[in-house]
């Protein structure tokens, strides 16, 4: 499939000592990728190289094939940007916020727009302050969807928000992929909802990306075993990723691949949630 | 022997019933001995990180079943089983885990002399 989005070795050190460690990923057409990592992992940051919003001090970024930054404009008539709620000019009403909004893109499509504003009941005469989070999400949305976009770029778009309005916000992005030319590439901690509508999963960890791919390959690489701490052998041990430990016995996240040595023990199927718990909280020191 | 516990919060089981069955194996494949004492409750809960209702829950099952005794002021212990109750109780279980996946088979219309070939070919691999 065509990639709409590549990102390549990107390098990017802060003063404080935070880096983004030679990022990779890309985004293929009709496909939804999520973008996960703890909360300062670097997946704004990553975010917003892409889009040119930050520098960066190594690596290319490709959008629809051409080169950012020397083809900023062209790239983004076709990209719809959501970043964190919708905060700027609260006290205004979203039709004058709509007005301003609109000049900057010449395939500004108005029916679209009346369209999606009917169907996430947004009234127009409301001001900015007024709406819920829940809203103002769709109501960026509906800015962003506006333009016949061919990329969604949005970052944490549902935190904050309720699972009904969460499962609203996966039915659009599902939706807006479906013709199979458009892509959307979304950051979140919210795993579940990943699990509901991700194709892709890219997973950023310290600044350094640490799983991606088919997001069923990603989590089928991996299971969750459980036993006695009698049957926690030295080589099982080494080969775990992360281990939950109490006195009674043991949990722990271990790849596909040496399952064989967990021969006889209780496995389970390892969800995104778990493999990040496994991997951030209990990664146990591979000597 | 050493009671030993493990916890899956993904898993399709409810906590206490994954307890249950840790609890109940150890005990009829004898891992566990007759008159061992079962950790404090609330001392169990903290190390597995888990609810003392689901651990209360567990115990009152695993009871009601016959698998431990409780003594008041004492604590729980696993039960001092005949050799004839360890098998019933161990046969018992056994059943459960087996029509678990009894529906799935019948939808696959498997015939009871293929199924026990079926078993017969692999169930000690």
């Amino acid at each position: 499939m065509p990639k709409v989005l590549e990102a390549r070795n990107i390098i990017k050190a802060f003063p404080g000592g935070f880096e983004l460690k030679s990022v990779s990923l890309c985004v293929e057409s009709g496909c939804i990728t999520g973008f996960i990592g703890r909360n300062g992992a670097g997946k704004t940051t990553t975010l917003k190289v892409i889009l040119g919003l930050s520098s960066r001090s190594g690596g290319e970024v490709k959008l629809f094939g051409r080169a950012m930054p020397e083809h900023e404009v062209e790239c983004k008539k076709d990209i719809g940007v959501v970043f964190g709620g919708f905060e700027y000019y609260s006290a205004k009403k979203l039709k004058t916020v709509t007005a301003a909004f609109r000049r900057f893109y010449s395939n500004w499509n108005d029916k679209k727009y009346r369209e999606l504003l009917s169907r996430f009941q947004l009234d127009e005469g409301k001001r900015i302050k007024e709406l819920s989070a829940g809203m103002k999400v769709k109501y960026a949305l509906a800015l962003a969807l506006s333009h016949d976009a061919k990329l969604l770029v949005l970052d944490e778009p549902t935190s904050g928000l309720d699972p009904v309005s969460r499962d609203e916000i996966m039915d659009i992005f599902r939706d807006f992929v479906s013709d199979g030319e458009r892509s959307i590439l979304f950051s979140t901690h919210i795993t579940s909802d990943l699990d509901k509508c991700a194709d892709h999963i890219v997973y950023i960890k310290d600044g350094e990306i640490v799983m991606s791919g088919d997001r069923e390959q990603v989590t089928g690489a991996y299971r969750l075993v459980q036993g006695g701490l009698d049957a926690l052998s030295p080589a099982l041990k080494q080969a775990l990723i992360g281990i939950k430990q109490t006195p009674f016995g043991f949990t722990g996240l271990i790849r596909e691949d040496a399952l064989h040595l967990a021969d006889g023990l209780q496995t389970a199927k390892a969800d995104i949630e778990s493999i990040m718990i496994y991997t951030e909280k209990y990664e146990h020191a591979q000597s | 022997m050493e009671l030993s516990l493990s916890i899956l919060n993904t898993s399709d089981k409810p906590i206490y019933r994954q307890l249950y069955e840790q609890i109940a194996f150890q005990t009829v494949t004898g891992k566990l001995e007759g008159g061992y004492c079962l950790p404090p409750i609330r001392a169990l809960a903290n190390s597995l990180g888990i609810s003392v209702i689901s651990i209360k829950r567990a115990w009152e099952e695993l009871e009601r079943d016959g698998f431990i005794v409780s003594m008041v002021g004492r604590g729980c212990f696993i039960a001092d089983l005949s050799l004839d109750e360890r098998s019933r109780l161990r046969r018992e279980l056994a059943l459960a885990e087996l029509k678990e996946c009894f529906s799935a088979l019948k939808r696959l219309e498997l015939t009871l002399e293929e199924l026990i070939e079926l078993i017969d070919e692999s169930y000690s691999e």
